[in-house]
């Protein structure tokens, strides 16, 4: 109950920001060009395809993975301007004492703070994205199957995203370092994925931590079991540090 | 279920024994022990810095001891932190507040946050806008209202849950002189539904509101006692202090040639302050003092100036410690 509480009010108070709604518009846009982009190329690529009486691109290939790619990149790259304020406000205004002197445990506000971003987030994806199953609709049989993995693949980005976001925003007051730091630590486990292809130690490395090795998998319809492992340890790894550094509070 | 305790007759909502904290090497609290009965108002009294803050959010259960055991309505504040938290309301130094939010939505959160059953939330919400008298504010946001309407905020968040006890850090810091009034009889209204601790470094407040006084100094626990006790414990003796217009440097010799009369010192503001041992000389000072240009004169030994003798001699005693 008391992370629904919290939880709540983060949700609100999102929902009451002007800022919010300017990231969020930005946001939509942006992945609303790349679709436009996407969409135009697939048109293309198969008008050429039957043109020639080659088969096209199907429609997994061709729409679903380049946009669910392009939405992590923005995911990533969106994400620590959300999230940068979630705790790190709180301890710079003192409102922390609220919630620390409350009978609330750490974990309690942790879990609430991430869940009204996943509320958020949800709710910006559920509504400002619903022209993409649309869209799809319109080319006749669109499989369910590599949409709904695909879906399952942003959600668990988000999680993860959120929860690195968490993270900076409990280990500095100032939001910008926070912001800096959850991007270091995104668009550094983005870029390790690129090493993937170097023999060795560094390639396995690259491999089993790269975000996007992780992710693209479910744009392509590919649900694996070491990836859904993968974001759920990022996510419960960071959201662990960030109650160990909200305990830190009530006890330094 | 656990309550405050009876010890004899009162029942007793605080105990502390031989509380520590130390930050790094600087002990902030230093071996302090008191206890709080319930229904009592108690007022913390020290210089900036001198622990008053560290004690109050260890007792919130907002900050872990280094030694000691303190303990509210009979939990431990480290073992029973939850429990503790139940049942404190808790104004820091600085109101915790959501500056984004209006004053209704943020006690609402509040109020969820201390467990108030939804059926009466509502409720609870509205009487502490009451009681603070926020209603004409209720739907403002909390940053574009008055450094004053933000204290009592403040205050509503802490007693939004009707808990048995307020912890309230410098309550009228930083407001001018109109809001402190407004505050101060807000304090009084809290008194005798709630045990209630506070901290100052304004002596009038604690006059004005407390029913006992610890005075703390350099982490030490230096004097308690109510206004009474502090004036014997510290052996207060008859004071007279005086306003003179033309004051020389003959004036403190003067003075102390009138019989009886122990000792006289000017202090900071320039008023001289004469010390007449037992004796209550105040006709013979007086008479004495009129050549100076007497422009009033009275009783000294007020709680001023008992806090600044406790406070000075805990200074003396903690350089004898440094220095043996």
């Amino acid at each position: 109950m008391m992370i629904l509480h919290v939880a709540r009010r983060e949700l609100l108070q999102y929902l009451r920001s002007p800022f919010a709604y300017l990231v969020s518009a930005a946001f939509l846009f942006i992945a609303g060009v790349f679709f436009a982009l996407i969409l135009d190329n697939f048109v293309q690529f198969s008008s050429q395809g039957a043109m020639y009486g080659q088969g096209g691109l199907s429609l997994t290939q061709g729409l679903i993975e380049p946009f669910s790619s392009t939405l992590g990149l923005l995911l990533v790259l969106f994400l620590p301007i959300l999230t940068m304020r979630v705790l790190s406000e709180e301890q710079r205004t003192g409102s922390m004492a609220l919630l620390l002197s409350s009978p609330i445990s750490s974990l309690e506000i942790v879990l609430g703070k991430w869940l009204g971003l996943m509320a958020l987030l949800l709710l910006l994806m559920g509504v400002g994205l619903a022209y993409v199953p649309a869209v799809l609709m319109l080319f006749g049989e669109a499989p369910l199957a590599p949409q709904l993995s695909a879906l399952l693949g942003v959600v668990l980005l988000a999680a993860a995203g959120s929860a690195v976001g968490v993270m900076a925003s409990s280990l500095s007051s100032r939001q910008i370092v926070a912001a800096v730091l959850a991007w270091l630590l995104l668009l550094g486990s983005w870029i390790l994925s690129f090493l993937d292809s170097v023999e060795g130690a560094i390639g396995e490395v690259g491999g089993a931590i790269g975000l996007i090795l992780h992710y693209e998998s479910f744009g392509r319809a590919l649900i694996r079991s070491n990836d859904l492992s993968y974001f759920v340890i990022v996510t419960a790894f960071c959201l662990f540090v960030a109650q160990q550094r909200v305990e830190s509070h009530r006890w330094s | 279920m656990m309550g405050p305790h009876s010890t004899g007759m009162t029942l007793v909502m605080i105990e502390v024994e031989d509380l520590s904290k130390r930050y790094g090497t600087t002990l902030a609290v230093h071996g302090i022990s008191f206890q709080v009965a319930e229904g009592e108002v108690l007022g913390f009294l020290g210089p900036n810095g001198a622990g008053k803050t560290t004690t109050m959010r260890i007792l919130a259960g907002s900050l872990g001891a280094t030694s000691g055991t303190a303990r509210v309505a009979g939990f431990d504040v480290a073992a029973s932190s939850r429990e503790v938290r139940r049942r404190i309301g808790y104004l820091p130094e600085r109101p915790p507040l959501y500056t984004a939010m209006t004053v209704r939505s943020y006690l609402d959160f509040a109020a969820r946050l201390r467990a108030v059953p939804a059926a009466r939330r509502s409720a609870a919400v509205e009487q502490a806008m009451e009681r603070t008298a926020l209603g004409e504010v209720r739907g403002r946001v909390i940053g574009h209202l008055s450094r004053g309407f933000q204290q009592r905020v403040g205050i509503a968040q802490a007693l939004v849950h009707n808990p048995p006890l307020l912890i309230l850090d410098e309550p009228t810091s930083g407001l001018d002189p109109a809001q402190v009034a407004e505050i101060r009889t807000l304090l009084g209204e809290l008194r005798g539904h709630h045990t209630v601790v506070l901290s100052t470094h304004i002596l009038s407040e604690v006059a004005a509101s407390c029913d006992r006084v610890l005075i703390i100094a350099g982490g030490r626990l230096v004097a308690s006692g109510t206004e009474e006790d502090l004036r014997s414990s510290l052996g207060a003796t008859h004071r007279i202090q005086l306003l003179l217009s033309r004051a020389d440097e003959g004036t403190a010799e003067g003075l102390g040639a009138v019989p009886g009369v122990d000792h006289v010192t000017q202090n900071p503001d320039g008023t001289y302050l004469v010390s007449t041992g037992s004796e209550d000389l105040r006709e013979q000072v007086n008479a004495a003092a009129a050549p100076w240009g007497l422009l009033e004169s009275r009783p000294g030994a007020g709680l001023e100036e008992l806090y600044l003798q406790a406070v000075s001699n805990a200074e003396v005693n903690s350089e004898r410690e440094d220095a043996s």
